[in-house]
């Protein structure tokens, strides 16, 4: 038994959309409208207590920590292989996959958030969602170092800090792409879908971050893996209007 | 011959320590004082430019990221294996090393600068202070620094991390009455990552890691201290902490 309580083709939810695909398993996918607080519904806390989106079901098996499917993914269906199996190539897999989650993660969340999402809302929409999140019966308080770099940062502007990190992975991205076709060895792994799933709104977000002048390697991958059948058939799957945008409440 | 450059066996540093040593495979010891701040120090930042310990340089490559150098080790050399064969076993090990260094190791270290860094860097010489926090190469780290430095936590924030470490022991303590190691039937990277941070909280955190409260994790312990590897591992530190897990071996063992 394979199921996905999922959101948008965003995101986390991408990641596990696509390698799901790429491995050609058969899955039941549960839409969770994080819009709409589905992730704080008592039931759904019962598979995930902090309102994780997206968590797998998987044999009896309840996995709920979005940021370590990909690898689990991999151990648990190995073929078609996505990642390196030698211990330097596997290390470089899991660095790329840390790195870009935590560079990259709630940075283009919160820019999408800002961007995007709220001014597509009127002022009493937008009074009205705030009050709902206020409100979430679960909330992960940052802990001890995380939260004193918070603070330093909300002083400064959160959003320009946000695309500061944003150019510094992408541009550690194009200086990887610059002397290899992928993230990690010769071939496409769950690195790159991870990546992917963060750096492929960027285009549209910040086009003087990532475009055809200045990140030429950077678009011909993301490019390259956007034409994959397995990521048409994910991102295939939004149920929102195309140019809403899916970016959900940093 | 395999390079590590790192300072105590505790917490980050620790890891792959514990780690070699349980593999059973050799290595050069560089001993890198962060009481010091040696892990900024130019020489150093030639061997890892972020200036964090720890360090593995080995088949020509420098390896940094010490949760997942330690899967790295585990693969890259012969000897027994840390890592559980099935995958829901592999993902809770990975799960307890994550929550150890996003929710529990920051925790920590907060106490830890309370009641000993901040005393003490707050004793230096403000000149030779900033420059050393201005050769941090990692903005995130200049920024805890600074603030730490300027402002003492409030008790709210210290509050706030004792609960997570006592949240964490009865986290340990729940997991360790069902299974006898924290991702399933066998000793594992989990156990190796998590006891790197929390092997002195009976000192450390006496009222939340005690033996009746915690019993489960106390046994964890016992067995963890009892390995050979663990002894090899904390007879390489220098500092009060190693001679302290040395007594805790002692006292285990009585």
């Amino acid at each position: 038994m394979l199921e996905l309580h999922h959101w948008e083709p965003a995101g986390d939810s991408l990641k596990a959309l696509v390698c799901l695909h790429e491995k050609e398993r058969a899955f039941r996918g549960h839409y969770v409208d994080v819009l709409d607080f589905a992730q704080f519904r008592a039931e759904y806390l019962e598979l995930a207590p902090f309102g994780q989106v997206p968590v797998l079901e998987h044999d009896g098996a309840i996995l709920s920590e979005p940021r370590l499917l990909l690898e689990y993914l991999e151990d648990a269906f190995p073929a078609p292989a996505l990642a390196p199996a030698d211990a330097a190539g596997w290390y470089d897999a899991q660095e790329w996959i840390r790195y870009a989650d935590t560079q990259l993660g709630a940075a283009v969340n919160l820019v999408g958030w800002h961007q995007v999402m709220l001014p597509a809302m009127s002022i009493a929409e937008q009074d009205a969602f705030n009050e709902r999140l206020a409100n979430v019966p679960v909330k992960e308080q940052q802990a001890g170092w995380a939260a004193v770099v918070r603070d330093a940062e909300s002083t400064e502007n959160r959003i320009e800090n946000a695309k500061g990190r944003i150019r510094e992975a992408v541009a550690r991205i194009e200086m990887t792409l610059a002397t290899s076709s992928w993230l990690v060895g010769e071939a496409y792994s769950i690195a790159d879908i991870n990546a992917f799933a963060w750096v492929n709104v960027l285009p549209g977000l910040m086009p003087d971050g990532v475009s055809a002048a200045t990140t030429p390697g950077t678009l011909a991958w993301l490019r390259r893996i956007a034409e994959r059948p397995a990521v048409r058939k994910a991102l295939a799957t939004t149920r929102r209007a195309p140019g809403k945008g899916n970016f959900p409440p940093p | 011959m395999l390079q590590l450059y790192t300072w105590d066996p505790n917490s980050n540093s620790g890891k792959p320590i514990f780690m070699l040593k349980e593999k059973g495979v050799d290595f050069d010891f560089h001993y890198i004082d962060l009481l010091k701040f040696e892990q900024h120090a130019p020489e150093y930042l030639k061997v890892n430019p972020s200036g964090t310990v720890p360090t593995l340089v080995h088949a020509g490559r420098s390896l940094t990221e010490s949760s997942i150098l330690c899967e790295y080790i585990d693969r890259a050399f012969p000897g027994p294996s840390f890592t559980p064969a099935d995958p829901a076993q592999r993902y809770r090990m990975r799960l307890w090393c994550r929550d150890v260094d996003t929710k529990y190791a920051p925790a920590l270290s907060v106490l830890g600068w309370h009641m000993f860094m901040g005393p003490m860097v707050r004793k230096m010489d403000p000149d030779e202070l900033k420059r050393r926090i201005d050769r941090i190469p990692l903005k995130e780290r200049r920024i805890a620094w600074s603030t730490a430095i300027k402002s003492t936590f409030t008790e709210e924030q210290l509050q706030g991390a004792r609960d997570r470490v006592a949240q964490w022991v009865r986290n340990m303590d729940a997991c360790l009455e069902r299974t006898a190691w924290l991702a399933g039937p066998t000793y594992s990277i989990a156990d190796i990552v998590t006891f790197a941070n929390a092997y002195a909280l009976p000192v450390s955190q006496p009222q939340a890691a005690n033996r009746d409260i915690a019993p489960h994790y106390w046994e964890w312990l016992r067995r963890i201290y009892a390995r050979p590897a663990i002894r090899a591992a904390f007879e390489m530190g220098r500092t009060p902490l190693a001679a302290r897990a040395l007594e805790m071996i002692r006292e285990f063992a009585a």
